[in-house]
């Protein structure tokens, strides 16, 4: 009997102990674990549905995820990206604005229902602040910007946002143009050297840690830059350091204040390859720019892969992958001339 | 004796500018060789053939424009600071005093965000400047209250109301094209000056030069007080009033062209005193040939000391702080 009493308790005891780690593993399965870039780790519940942010490229993360204005409860800067986001959400200016840059109005964000907070690793100081008002938060791009950080931003936000096959999706799109300019690039003789201007004034330029330097060398070419050190900043410089650098191609962002007229009828520019052979141009979009850190690179890759190699790689081609891109992310195309592309 | 110490030292003060002209025009990111520049103007002036095309557009479309509009800009600005010093018997005043300052920056802003040319807004700079001018003499005459001491309190309320309306502008400003712009452009520099901006401000700093130095003398008069200079038989209003116009006009069009620059105005009339005396007839020459010297100096470190443009407040800040404090120590007594 002693020895029926005692199996019976062990059973129980085993049963039990059995019993206990299942249910606690399955709590846990539940909870979704992040380590952001700047190595913080995160638990979420569930994954977020309701989404803030002010850094443009850092929330297209989660547009993108969404395919519109899904996830997004408030935005910061709200004129970049508009023509993109007035096409594919349903009201853009219903959004709330929840701030400008480092400046947020927490009552704000706590107003829209916000669950997650997205930044980028230059606002990281903003990491206390949402969590005092309650908000999950992942800081969700470095500031040294390369290919790695965008699938590492899309990787994060899909698992944070349940959406981690769509990040796999996306992510895959970006690496088969990366893979495709690579073969294009390979056939080519010669590499340009390129200067990429930004958006403020003609005389700012993009230093090695942008994410316009790894633009330049995927698509074939060489930034014309050297001896700026910098990250995730354009750097003033003067024109007589661009005469010296001599670029063969120069591109300023389709957002930029300047044209291209600007520059060529300039005679202080008048002597650089770039102005005297006339290969001055808008980088793409006027629907989003293509030149940022965000899934949107894809296609400025396959834009400037076209532009230093024209006879390897059409503008039919690129449009065929500016329609896949559109078409997967949002459901929708858009013309070239919407585009700016010519 | 004070007439030959004047002489000489304007003299060597020329001679300085000179050579130093010439240094700045030799030394670029391109080439730092003066063989390329003299082959250069030799070449212009037909005395040579063969010139190199792209020296020839550094020498005579980048690095002369910006070398004489930075001197001319140095000499108004120290020029408009050692005048408003006299006039306000202050030596702690600098150019911004009124408000021009705070009132172009407003100026450039709005132009900025409105995605003007660069000639817009320095137009809207200017103006702006000469709007902030305007508001600060008017105060004084709505109190029926002239004497210094409320323009400079005018100038104070001014300018602070404009750098509200600037924050207001910034705030609003797009992050990666327009603030950038307006931050840059207040910290100050010549990297956009083309051969344009000679032309435009070279008149305002020929006729408000002439006009300044043909009333020093009446400077060191109205630095006796003012019932000392009326019982001269001055026109103390208008007098004053012809000088802060001046001032205030040399002041809007350097600022409108090269964004604030800070300590120059300032420091530049008190190192003129230090080595002349404060007879203005003296001070105020002197001044305009220290400034354009030093403004010619620190613009050609901000273009070559590294690959990035320096801002010219950075460098103006940290030249003139110290000298100040040297000036200062210098004139220990006279602070006393």
């Amino acid at each position: 009997m002693l020895r029926k009493d005692k199996f019976f308790y062990l059973f129980t005891i085993v049963l039990v102990t059995l019993l206990a780690v299942s249910l606690t593993s399955i709590g846990a399965e539940d909870k979704i674990v992040l380590v952001d870039v700047i190595g913080r780790e995160i638990v979420l519940d569930k994954p977020a549905t309701k989404v803030v942010g002010t850094h443009n490229p850092t929330l297209n993360a989660a547009v993108v995820l969404g395919g519109g204005e899904k996830y997004i409860v408030g935005f910061g800067n709200k004129e970049m990206s508009r023509p993109l986001y007035e096409a594919v959400m349903d009201d853009y200016d219903a959004i709330v604005q929840i701030g400008k840059g480092g400046n947020i109005n927490f009552e704000t964000v706590l107003a829209t229902g916000a669950d997650l907070a997205i930044i980028p690793e230059r606002f990281k100081d903003q990491v206390v602040q949402f969590e005092e008002v309650g908000l999950n938060v992942i800081v969700a791009l470095p500031n040294e910007e390369s290919f790695d950080t965008i699938r590492q931003s899309l990787t994060l936000l899909g698992k944070a946002l349940g959406a981690s096959d769509r990040a796999e999706m996306i992510i895959g799109f970006m690496d088969d143009r990366i893979e495709n300019a690579r073969k294009i690039t390979s056939q080519a003789t010669d590499k340009q050297t390129v200067l990429f201007l930004g958006g403020s004034s003609a005389l700012s330029v993009a230093p090695d840690a942008m994410i316009q330097t790894h633009l330049i060398e995927i698509a074939g070419g060489l930034n014309a830059v050297s001896g700026v050190s910098g990250t995730g900043n354009f750097v003033e410089v003067n024109i007589e350091q661009i005469i010296s650098w001599n670029p063969d191609v120069i591109w300023y962002p389709a957002y930029a204040r300047y044209t291209a007229e600007d520059l060529l009828n300039d005679p202080a520019w008048s002597n650089i390859n770039a102005v005297k052979n006339k290969k001055v141009f808008a980088f793409p979009s006027q629907v989003e720019p293509w030149d940022q850190p965000t899934a949107a690179l894809a296609l400025g890759i396959a834009w400037a892969t076209h532009n230093l190699h024209p006879d390897l790689y059409t503008l039919d081609e690129i449009m065929a992958d500016v329609d896949n891109y559109y078409n997967m992310v949002y459901g929708k195309t858009f013309t070239g001339e919407q585009l700016g592309i010519k | 004796m004070d007439n030959t110490k004047f002489r000489r030292l304007f003299t060597i003060l020329i001679v300085l500018l000179i050579i130093t002209f010439f240094i700045s025009l030799s030394i670029g990111r391109y080439s730092n060789d003066p063989l390329d520049v003299l082959n250069t103007l030799f070449s212009r002036a037909g005395w040579k053939e063969g010139s190199n095309p792209i020296m020839d557009n550094i020498v005579f479309y980048v690095r002369m424009p910006r070398i004489i509009v930075s001197m001319l800009v140095g000499a108004m600005l120290s020029l408009s600071g050692a005048v408003y010093q006299g006039v306000f018997k202050n030596p702690l005043i600098s150019p911004d005093l009124l408000g021009v300052s705070s009132g172009a920056s407003v100026g450039a802003a709005l132009a900025i965000m409105l995605g003007a040319s660069l000639a817009q807004r320095q137009i809207t700079a200017f103006l702006g400047g000469l709007l902030a001018v305007s508001i600060t003499a008017f105060i004084p005459k709505l109190f029926k209250n002239r004497n210094n001491m409320m323009l400079v309190l005018s100038g104070i309320i001014v300018s602070g109301f404009f750098c509200s309306l600037l924050s207001i502008m910034k705030f609003v400003a797009e992050e990666q094209t327009e603030l950038a712009s307006i931050v840059f452009w207040q910290m100050g520099s010549m990297a956009k000056v083309l051969g344009k901006e000679i032309v435009a401000i070279t008149p305002v700093f020929i006729i408000c030069t002439t006009v300044l130095l043909l009333l020093s003398w009446r400077i060191n008069i109205l630095s006796f007080g003012d019932l000392e200079a009326k019982s001269l038989g001055m026109n103390i209003t208008q007098i004053r009033g012809i000088i802060i116009v001046c001032a205030s006009l040399l002041t809007a069009s350097s600022v409108s062209i090269s964004g604030t620059i800070g300590w120059i105005g300032l420091v530049i009339p008190h190192l003129g005193r230090l080595a002349i005396g404060t007879d203005n007839t003296k001070v105020v020459p002197i001044t305009v040939v220290m400034g354009a010297l030093f403004m010619l100096v620190i613009d050609t470190l901000a273009r070559t000391v590294s690959t990035a443009e320096i801002p010219l407040s950075i460098l103006t800040g940290f030249v003139g702080a110290p000298l100040f404090a040297y000036l200062l120590y210098k004139q220990k007594t006279l602070v006393e």
